[in-house]
């Protein structure tokens, strides 16, 4: 597609003025600070919004978190049990991403058989 | 010293300054962020007044609050290399141009230029995709730059070299401005856009 001369004319002389008032020295642009405090507060407000965003999304990121600490506190349990490591192993290769409900009931397996060992001792 | 090693030496070079640069953390961008100063923040709005002026109906708020919101959530990562306020202005420039660039994928084919199978012949694809009201737009704002400069004879033929896709050194030649000169139009040119803008709050 072919740009339109009057857009490459406008492009060129925007991008020449923006270079000019990206480098205007301080003097220039001091007679304007009345305007200033607007454009912080829309800063602060902006800063603030996103603070709350990522807030929101370390929330999910916590939901993670706990799973991975699930899937550590399993693979912990089944190092210490023989014979369960090739389990948890073919349990993550078979359906590659198990639900939290199949961690947990593997989870909650492996510490009976732990007990139960505990107590035939 | 061979091509070849010259050529690889080049291109360590490049690899090195790539593997180089880090980019600010999300708390960096947010107490930079904080940290402008007033000179900083009236220097921001500027550039997106000047930016929305050639690229309407975006206005200048949206342009820097765009800016603003892409580099907090990371989609416009800011190298350490870079100025902050640079960096800032460059990423509006970035939106101003996709901003362009979807308006142009918009933009409709008229029933005209479909051939015979529904399909788009190559001289339709040839013709100018900007739409007549942008064009007009764009003739407009030259046309204000040009009024603001009317009775500043030198700083007319830089701004009309420079629309022509000229650099300054080629202005300077073509035009016989000593080095001073050139350098003293600039600062009127940015002193009456800058004047424009502070007064009229637009060109």
């Amino acid at each position: 597609m072919r740009r339109s001369a009057s857009l490459d004319r406008v492009g060129a002389v925007v991008d020449y003025l923006h270079e000019l008032v990206l480098t205007a020295p301080k003097a220039e642009l001091t007679h304007s600070a009345q305007e200033a405090p607007g454009i912080a507060a829309v800063i602060k407000r902006l800063v603030a919004s996103g603070s709350e965003t990522k807030a929101r999304s370390s929330g999910k990121s916590a939901n993670a978190a706990d799973l991975a600490a699930r899937i550590q506190v399993l693979r912990r349990l089944a190092a210490g049990k023989p014979g369960a490591s090739p389990r948890v192993a073919l349990m993550f290769r078979a359906s590659r991403k198990p639900t939290r409900e199949q961690i947990d009931r593997m989870i909650s397996e492996l510490q009976r058989a732990r007990v139960s060992k505990k107590a035939k001792r | 010293m061979s091509k070849i090693s010259n050529l690889n030496r080049i291109r360590n070079w490049v690899t090195d300054k790539r593997e180089r640069v880090s980019y600010a953390s999300r708390q960096e961008v947010e107490a930079a962020l904080l940290s402008l100063n007033q000179t900083d923040l009236i220097r921001l709005k500027r550039i997106a007044q000047l930016r929305a002026a050639a690229n309407q109906p975006m206005s200048w708020e949206d342009l820097l609050q765009e800016g603003i919101s892409r580099a907090l959530a990371g989609s416009r990562k800011w190298p350490s290399t870079v100025p902050f306020v640079a960096f800032l202005a460059q990423t509006m420039r970035s939106i101003a141009s996709e901003e362009l660039a979807a308006q142009v994928r918009r933009a409709e084919i008229a029933e005209s230029d479909l051939n015979r199978d529904g399909g788009i012949s190559i001289d339709a694809l040839a013709v100018d995709y900007a739409s007549p009201e942008r064009r007009m737009l764009s003739r407009n704002l030259l046309e204000r730059v040009n009024e603001l400069f009317s009775d500043d004879s030198v700083a007319l033929a830089i701004l009309t070299g420079i629309a022509q896709g000229h650099t300054a050194n080629e202005i300077q030649r073509m035009t016989g401005l000593a080095k001073k000169d050139f350098d003293a139009a600039q600062k009127r040119i940015r002193r009456g856009l800058l004047r424009e803008f502070g007064e009229r709050g637009q060109l």
